[in-house]
């Protein structure tokens, strides 16, 4: 079975090395205590690949959507702790649609929550930001505020304002913003060409579909060969019906997500928010598989997985937190659905077998 | 197979409310973190309180020091623990596991010995079956006992041992003849003083950063001939057994009660708009607890309910990974393990750790193995 998102083989090879190098088991747990991973950043700052797909007007890399999505799914495949999603499909794109200059340093943007709100009057900007991925971190986060004259984007100092740390499942940095009216600097200021909170919704929910789908792949092939490696009873535990039932159900739901975030990726990369079914039928599906996933590998591993050396966890946590990262599976099953009700019964069908198409 | 509702008698009403009343002024509402089922806190206070209540070793008759109660009696008791997230980690396994199997098997030394201070919340044990290379396979263990002078010299590696950290004593299961045809035969349970010299207990943390498991090195730790608890070689008749009586308890299908208690706490605003998810898990909780209390009656007139017992375990585990799965789907947000919310930071806590449920005490798989056999050979 072929999964790769692109045929953009040299940039799948050169981010494996890369990440594969800094991005190993032991680095993954100094990383969750310090709450950030500076040799992989480095790697990723230097080679300019931090900023691949974004316009190389505000200093990006520049590149193809199919770039940013190989990343990010390699992101998850290596459960890489660091913004990477964040710096290109999502807050490099907004940043990029105002014309605001890329920071000097990680960029991040805010997993929105219901309860939060960003106002920004002339330059002044009050609200609130949750959930915002490595904001201790970051040189900039990246917003968009509601105004008087329209939305706006706007690039945030995280060092000028409150920051209450949080965490997800995975340990990974989810802080708090709260902004106090602060003033804003010209360039911090950006006017979208129109308003931009539905595709990036769509980019965000995008983003851990794919982390999702590569995170599905490491635990299926870990989990593989950990129950052709364990003995019990004198034999190999993949050789238990039971056993053996849960791996090929692992595995389906594995591919399935794998191919899913690849249909999704592409048709957001061709038509864009109009691609929203798709999206939102892809991310509900991985959403699901991911529990299924992570459900099977756990107890096929049996107690070693439940334990912080067996790098499992660095998974299997991340798949827990990322299913319920912009947008839950019910979210986007209920976003879906009215997609579908709104359509009507004659729209369903040629809704259901929209799919590629040659360029 | 079949269960019998259940009527609870006029005493077993008064003492249910008399838990409830005791646990009100002992834990009130947010004095304490609640905890998820038997995976609570250490608090031999707690512990103590609860034996001089006469609530601790219920079972055991009292010319051992204990109350001579029912099976029912101590459900009741129990399961008013564990639905207020009560700190029963310090003596749980002693009251659930170990005193039971002591009555059945122990010599009379033993129950003298260890029974009173069971009942009286100051003995902790752990369980010392699972090694590297011995987990759903428990008859292929390696650690080995030898014939010493006025008893056993023990060696090998046990792991996940539960609270070998905090506990007095631990029984090991262990070979004591050498691996013959058979190898159910020449197993043996031995009582090990958790201080005694040749023991290294390390700690192995859980995926959440906790420490309950821990690794046990025995090396040629000596352990006395009156240690061997009961027969000398029935180890395996004895493990089985006891493991049947670990399984249908209360503690199967609470473990995370406390999500949906909290969620209503907190949330009751919301609560509404999702009312038929909570529906759905009350169903499950109201109809799972009969099944257990089934189990338990029929414990209590003698019967042996092997097989409910492990359709019990099998339901109420896997019922305790839905409600994780439903209160996640209606929280929607991801939940901060660090969260000020007591709901959103246990369901964190649910998220990580409710993996285990499944697997701690014999994985469903093997559970229900040993149940169709059970299922076929009634026929
Ligand atoms: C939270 C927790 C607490 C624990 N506390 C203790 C404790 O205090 N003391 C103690 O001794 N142990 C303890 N254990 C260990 C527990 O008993 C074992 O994890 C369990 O018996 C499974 O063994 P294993 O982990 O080695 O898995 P394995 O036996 O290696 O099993 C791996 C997988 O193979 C499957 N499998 C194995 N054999 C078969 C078969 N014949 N047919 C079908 N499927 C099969 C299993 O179901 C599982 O999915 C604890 C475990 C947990 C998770």
């Amino acid at each position: 079975m072929s999964t790769s998102v692109s045929d953009n083989g040299l940039l799948e090879e050169t981010l494996t090395r890369l990440f594969s190098e800094h991005s190993d088991a032991a680095s993954r747990q100094v990383a969750e205590s310090s709450g950030w991973m500076p040799g992989c950043w480095e790697a990723m700052a230097e080679s300019g690949l931090i900023w691949i797909g974004v316009p190389e007007a505000v200093g990006g890399l520049g590149g193809d959507l199919d770039d940013v999505c190989t990343l990010i799914r390699l992101a998850g495949r290596h459960a890489v702790p660091l913004p990477l999603a964040e710096c290109t499909l999502i807050g490099g794109w907004l940043a990029a649609l105002a014309g605001l200059q890329l920071p000097n340093g990680p960029l991040t943007v805010a997993i929105p929550r219901s309860d939060d709100a960003l106002r920004i009057e002339g330059n002044r900007v009050r609200g609130r930001l949750s959930r915002v991925p490595w904001a201790n971190q970051a040189a900039a986060v990246v917003a968009v505020a509601d105004g008087p004259s329209g939305p706006r984007v706007v690039l945030i100092d995280p060092t000028q304002v409150t920051v209450a740390a949080g965490h997800n499942l995975a340990g990974e940095p989810r802080d708090s913003l709260h902004l106090d009216g602060i003033t804003l600097e010209n360039g911090q200021i950006g006017i979208p060409p129109s308003d931009p909170s539905a595709e990036l919704l769509l980019r965000g929910g995008l983003s851990r579909t794919l982390l999702m789908a590569g995170a599905m792949e490491t635990i299926t092939t870990l989990t593989i060969d950990y129950a052709s490696q364990r003995h019990q009873f004198g034999r190999a535990i993949a050789s238990f019906q039971a056993v053996a039932q849960r791996l090929v159900q692992m595995s389906a739901e594995s591919e399935m997500a794998v191919l899913a975030g690849e249909v999704a990726a592409r048709r957001f990369a061709d038509v864009g928010v109009d691609a929203t079914f798709e999206v939102a039928a892809a991310n509900a599906t991985v959403s699901r598989a991911a529990s299924e996933v992570a459900a099977h590998a756990h107890q096929v591993h049996a107690a070693i997985g439940m334990t912080q050396e067996y790098p499992l966890h660095h998974f299997t946590r991340r798949l827990w937190a990322w299913r319920q990262e912009w947008g839950s599976e019910r979210y986007w099953s209920e976003v879906l659905g009215q997609q579908v009700v709104i359509c009507g019964a004659d729209g369903l069908w040629a809704n259901v077998t929209t799919g590629l198409e040659e360029d | 197979m079949h269960f019998v509702p259940v009527v609870l008698t006029p005493e077993e009403k008064a003492l249910q409310s008399e838990v409830r009343t005791f646990l009100a002024e002992e834990l009130p509402k947010g004095s304490y973190r609640p905890a998820l089922g038997m995976n609570a806190e250490h608090s031999p206070e707690f512990s103590k309180k609860l034996a001089a209540r006469g609530w601790l070793g219920m079972v055991i008759p009292p010319e051992y020091g204990g109350q001579g109660r029912s099976a029912v009696d101590r459900f009741i008791v129990v399961e008013e623990l564990l639905a207020a997230g009560a700190p029963v980690g310090a003596h749980w396994i002693a009251d659930r596991q170990t005193a039971p199997t002591l009555l059945r098997f122990g010599t009379e030394t033993q129950r003298r010995r260890f029974l009173p201070a069971i009942a009286a919340g100051e003995c902790y044990f752990s369980i010392g079956m699972s090694e590297p290379d011995a987990g759903s396979d428990l008859a292929s263990v390696h650690t080995t006992a030898t014939k010493v002078d006025g008893g056993w010299s023990l060696s090998g590696t046990k792991i996940w041992t539960t609270g070998a950290h905090r506990s007095h004593f631990f029984v090991a299961l262990c070979r004591t003849s050498a691996l013959g045809v058979d190898r159910h035969q020449g197993l043996s349970q031995l009582i090990v003083d958790l201080s005694s010299p040749g023991i290294k207990i390390n700690p192995i943390l859980f995926l959440d950063g906790t420490h309950d498991f821990n690794e046990v090195v025995l090396e040629d730790v000596f352990v006395p001939d009156d240690m061997v608890l009961g027969e000398l070689g029935m180890g395996w008749y004895q493990v089985t057994s006891e493991l049947a009586y670990e399984r249908s308890g209360p503690d199967r299908f609470l473990s995370t009660w406390q999500l949906l208690k909290t969620y209503l706490a907190e949330r009751s605003e919301r609560a509404i708009k999702v009312a038929e998810q909570l529906g759905g898990l009350t169903a499950r909780f109201w109809t799972i607890r009969q099944l257990s209390l089934s189990v338990a009656r029929a414990l209590q007139l003698g019967q042996s309910p092997e097989v409910e017992a492990a359709i019990v375990k099998d339901l109420g585990t896997t019922f305790e990974q839905e409600v994780v799965a439903v209160m996640q789907s209606v929280m929607e947000d991801d939940p901060d393990p660090g969260s000020s919310s007591l709901f959103e930071s246990l369901l964190a806590q649910a998220i990580l750790v409710s993996p285990s449920y499944t697997i701690r005490g014999g994985t469903t798989e093997v559970l229900r193995s040993v149940a169709a056999h059970g299922l076929m050979s009634r026929k």
